[in-house]
């Protein structure tokens, strides 16, 4: 009578087999992984997006190269963002010799976002806009569709960074202290 | 459960960073019940450190056009203190409204519910519109 048990190549071939198939599910999963965490956009450029400001004027992310860019979606209805809007004006005025250039962009009609601008003493570009807005952060990798969203942009245009939530004053520190250049 | 889980820190390409919920998970609508008194209940499940605003809950018959829909009685609400905009009242955890009908529609309906809510880690969605559907009440 034969012996009906596999032979050790036949052993060792189907645990190739089983550790191959972990590898790819393992790799397709961690693909998945990242296109849920908003796309991996983390070194890619954005240059194409632009923004229109309070009197209605275009602006392309490329008009910003050179500085180091922090876009801030925001909206006057966010409670987090208004929480960290006057950080961000702080640090606009410190960082901003260095060629830190932060841009607010809000999800809002024109005159409320006119009217936080005041009231915040808000010292950097102000954007507004609708479904345009909503779409350059899916562009930017924003998984969610909420506010607030921060991206870090390099002086080349390359994404640095991106953020869901408000900021702290600590994370901003670190984001500049990782890619504004000392001195 | 995912829906159950709230803002939680995490790794990812970007560094450790507070994750959030998509807004279908953090305020989860469940499908409309028929009450015995012939109200319509519309209620989510709220995830754990997110919350909804009770000013900003509407809604309105999306069809048939005859639906007349009266004062939705809502529960009560928790007080929030909130720095910008004064004291608001919010829900947590289950929210369950009442929709009566001043005109009551023979076969299905159609409701339009708009809410908007934020998780205490410091994000918020903006408001939500969705249409859900009920088969007839004697169903």
């Amino acid at each position: 009578m034969s012996d009906a048990r596999p032979g050790p190549r036949a052993w060792a071939r189907d645990v190739f087999a089983l550790l191959l198939v972990c590898a790819v599910a393992g790799a397709a999963g961690f693909g998945a992984w990242h296109w849920w965490a908003g796309r991996d956009v983390a070194g890619t450029a954005r240059a194409d997006l632009s923004f229109r400001d309070l009197d209605g004027k275009a602006h392309a992310l490329s008009e910003w190269r050179g500085k180091l860019l922090l876009l801030n979606f925001w909206a006057t209805w966010c409670t987090p963002c208004l929480k960290e809007i006057p950080l961000l004006v702080e640090a606009q005025r410190e960082h901003g010799p260095r060629g830190l250039q932060i841009v607010g962009v809000a999800m809002d009609e024109v005159e409320p976002v006119r009217a936080f601008a005041q009231r915040f003493s808000m010292n950097y570009p102000l954007m507004a806009g609708q479904a345009e807005i909503a779409l350059a952060m899916d562009e930017l990798g924003d998984p969610l569709g909420a506010f607030p969203f921060s991206v870090l942009v390099a002086a080349d245009g390359r994404i640095l960074d991106r953020r869901s939530g408000d900021l702290s004053r600590e994370e901003i520190a670190q984001w500049l202290a990782e890619h504004l250049p000392s001195g | 459960m995912l829906a159950s889980t709230g803002a939680f820190a995490a790794d990812s390409p970007f560094g450790k960073k507070p994750e959030f919920l998509p807004v279908d998970q953090a305020f989860e609508l469940q499908p409309l019940v028929w009450k015995d008194d012939g109200t319509l209940e519309v209620s989510w499940r709220i995830a754990r450190d997110y919350y909804l605003y009770r000013d900003q809950l509407k809604f309105s018959a999306a069809a048939p056009a005859s639906l007349k829909l009266g004062e939705p009685v809502l529960p009560p609400s928790l007080p929030y203190e909130d720095e910008h905009f004064g004291t608001t009242q919010i829900y947590r955890d289950r929210l369950a409204v009442q929709l009566p009908f001043t005109k009551q529609a023979k076969g299905g309906v159609k409701l339009t519910v708009v809410y908007q809510g934020c998780a205490d880690a410091g994000l918020c969605y903006p408001p939500q519109t969705r249409t859900l559907e009920a088969g007839n009440s004697d169903e």
